[in-house]
């Protein structure tokens, strides 16, 4: 009846060994890149803390906390919204291991949809990982999709349905945890991911958000400050500030009508000022050629210099491309603006946090060198601290 | 539910082509369903 028994049972020896192959390569993704916790941080907690069905899911992520000596106002900082929003996350990161916060608290959040890192978007050819070198090693981190893994929430429906006000969106929206605010207990794992946020910021009486992400060069809304209309007047000073020191972030109006955004839901449903910055990322648009763990790191790309020299982007864009420095060093600059403002604005809710670079220092020292490593910093400024592993 | 379902359907795909495999007597047919397999299992043991 088989003829050629031996062969095919060789045949399916090698599928089953190349599955295997195939699938620690997929296994890779779920491995979460180390976080060390800076002399700031006063205690680690899970996102699960918020709402218990998180827990042990590809949802539950960890939440770092920043706490001053001093009371004052809580600002929350979540970065990896969008896992493809390399400069969000790693800003964040970046928060955790320097700030040393004076009075009030830090909040941070560096992989908000955490089921997003696993994944990458299909077709677009995206590294999964990219390093940077610090001044005592490399450290690795991942680069994700924007939707949550299907993996985790699958199938998608026809038409996405936002909860609680019924806007109808595309089916893949369902994924995207920038579209699920203020989500709900009981909904998809999405959904339970916004709502546990939206608890922490209630529950934390969270006093500002700042949400970090990052957009296509060729899209309008980059380089800017998008704020609910109570943050207005914030956002708004600090986008004049960080103009006078040579930092563009334009103010862009929240839309009323567009939900499920954390800038407008954070805003209508908690007490909190809210607002999400955008920086420019070449690799999330279309135009660019290969895409690799270069194009992440230096977002230099000859179609893209063409592209400028048309009048086609919506960033500065010169010949040395869009660097991880210069995201980077942009999101932490407009992030001590909004405490430096705040702190003018309610001087009864007193916010101080010391130690986060400077826009100049990331753009010319490099991200590396604000990371820490085995619990030692690399950054020459650096004061001497407790840090931890 | 759902996907249970769409994991038995995966198996039982799998289980077909595994079964057409044996049955052919062309190496090339062979070789071509093997590349087959890789994909449905992945899903089936939920990796990918």
């Amino acid at each position: 009846m088989f003829p050629k028994l031996p062969l095919s049972l060789i045949l399916l020896a090698t599928t089953l060994l190349l599955t295997g192959v195939f699938g620690r390569d997929f296994q890779k993704l779920h491995e979460r890149e180390p976080v060390v916790q800076g002399p700031g941080v006063t205690r680690v907690g899970k996102l699960s803390a918020y709402l218990p069905a998180l827990k042990d899911t590809a949802g539950d992520t960890d939440v770092y906390y920043l706490e001053g000596r001093e009371a004052g106002a809580t600002v929350f900082v979540m970065g990896g919204v969008h896992a493809n929003e390399s400069a969000g996350m790693l800003s964040a990161v970046l928060l955790v291991e320097n700030a040393i916060v004076k009075a009030g608290r830090l909040i941070v959040v560096p992989h908000a949809n955490e089921s997003s890192f696993t994944n990458t978007a299909p077709s677009e050819g995206v590294p999964t990982r990219f390093e940077i070198k610090t001044a005592s090693g490399t450290r690795w981190f991942r680069y994700g999709d924007r939707l949550t893994n299907p993996i985790d929430q699958w199938p998608d429906p026809e038409v996405y349905v936002h909860y609680p006000s019924g806007q109808l969106l595309s089916d893949f929206e369902v994924r995207n945890l920038d579209r699920s605010f203020p989500g709900r207990a009981d909904g998809n794992l999405t959904e339970r991911v916004a709502f546990a946020l939206t608890e922490l910021v209630r529950k934390e009486n969270a006093d500002l958000s700042i949400d970090l992400h990052e957009a296509r060069p060729m899209n309008p809304i980059v380089n800017c400050i998008i704020t609910h209309e109570r943050a207005k007047e914030l956002a708004a000073l600090a986008s004049i500030d960080l103009d006078s020191k040579g930092v563009q972030m334009r103010l862009e109006p929240s839309p009323k009508k567009l939900r499920g955004m954390s800038h407008r839901e954070l805003g209508d449903h908690t007490q909190t000022l809210s607002v999400l910055m955008e920086t420019g990322n070449p690799i999330q648009d279309k135009l660019h050629a290969r895409a690799d763990d270069a194009l992440i790191l230096t977002g230099k790309d000859d179609f893209f210099t063409r592209a400028a020299s048309n009048g086609l982007l919506y960033v500065p864009y010169l010949e040395n491309g869009l660097s991880m420095e210069e995201r980077v060093g942009r999101h932490v600059a407009s992030i001590q603006e909004l405490l430096n403002v705040f702190a003018d604005l309610y001087p009864q809710k007193k916010i101080a946090v010391d130690h986060l670079p400077s826009y100049d220092q990331i753009r010319k020292q490099g991200v590396g060198q604000f990371l820490l490593s085995n619990g030692i910093s690399s950054a020459p400024s650096k004061p001497a601290g407790p840090a931890g592993t | 539910m759902i996907l249970v379902t769409y994991r038995l359907l995966c198996v039982f795909i799998a289980a077909i082509i595994v079964w057409n495999m044996f049955k052919s007597d062309k190496s090339q047919e062979k070789i071509v369903y093997c590349f087959l397999i890789i994909p449905l299992l992945l899903r089936v043991f939920l990796v990918k």
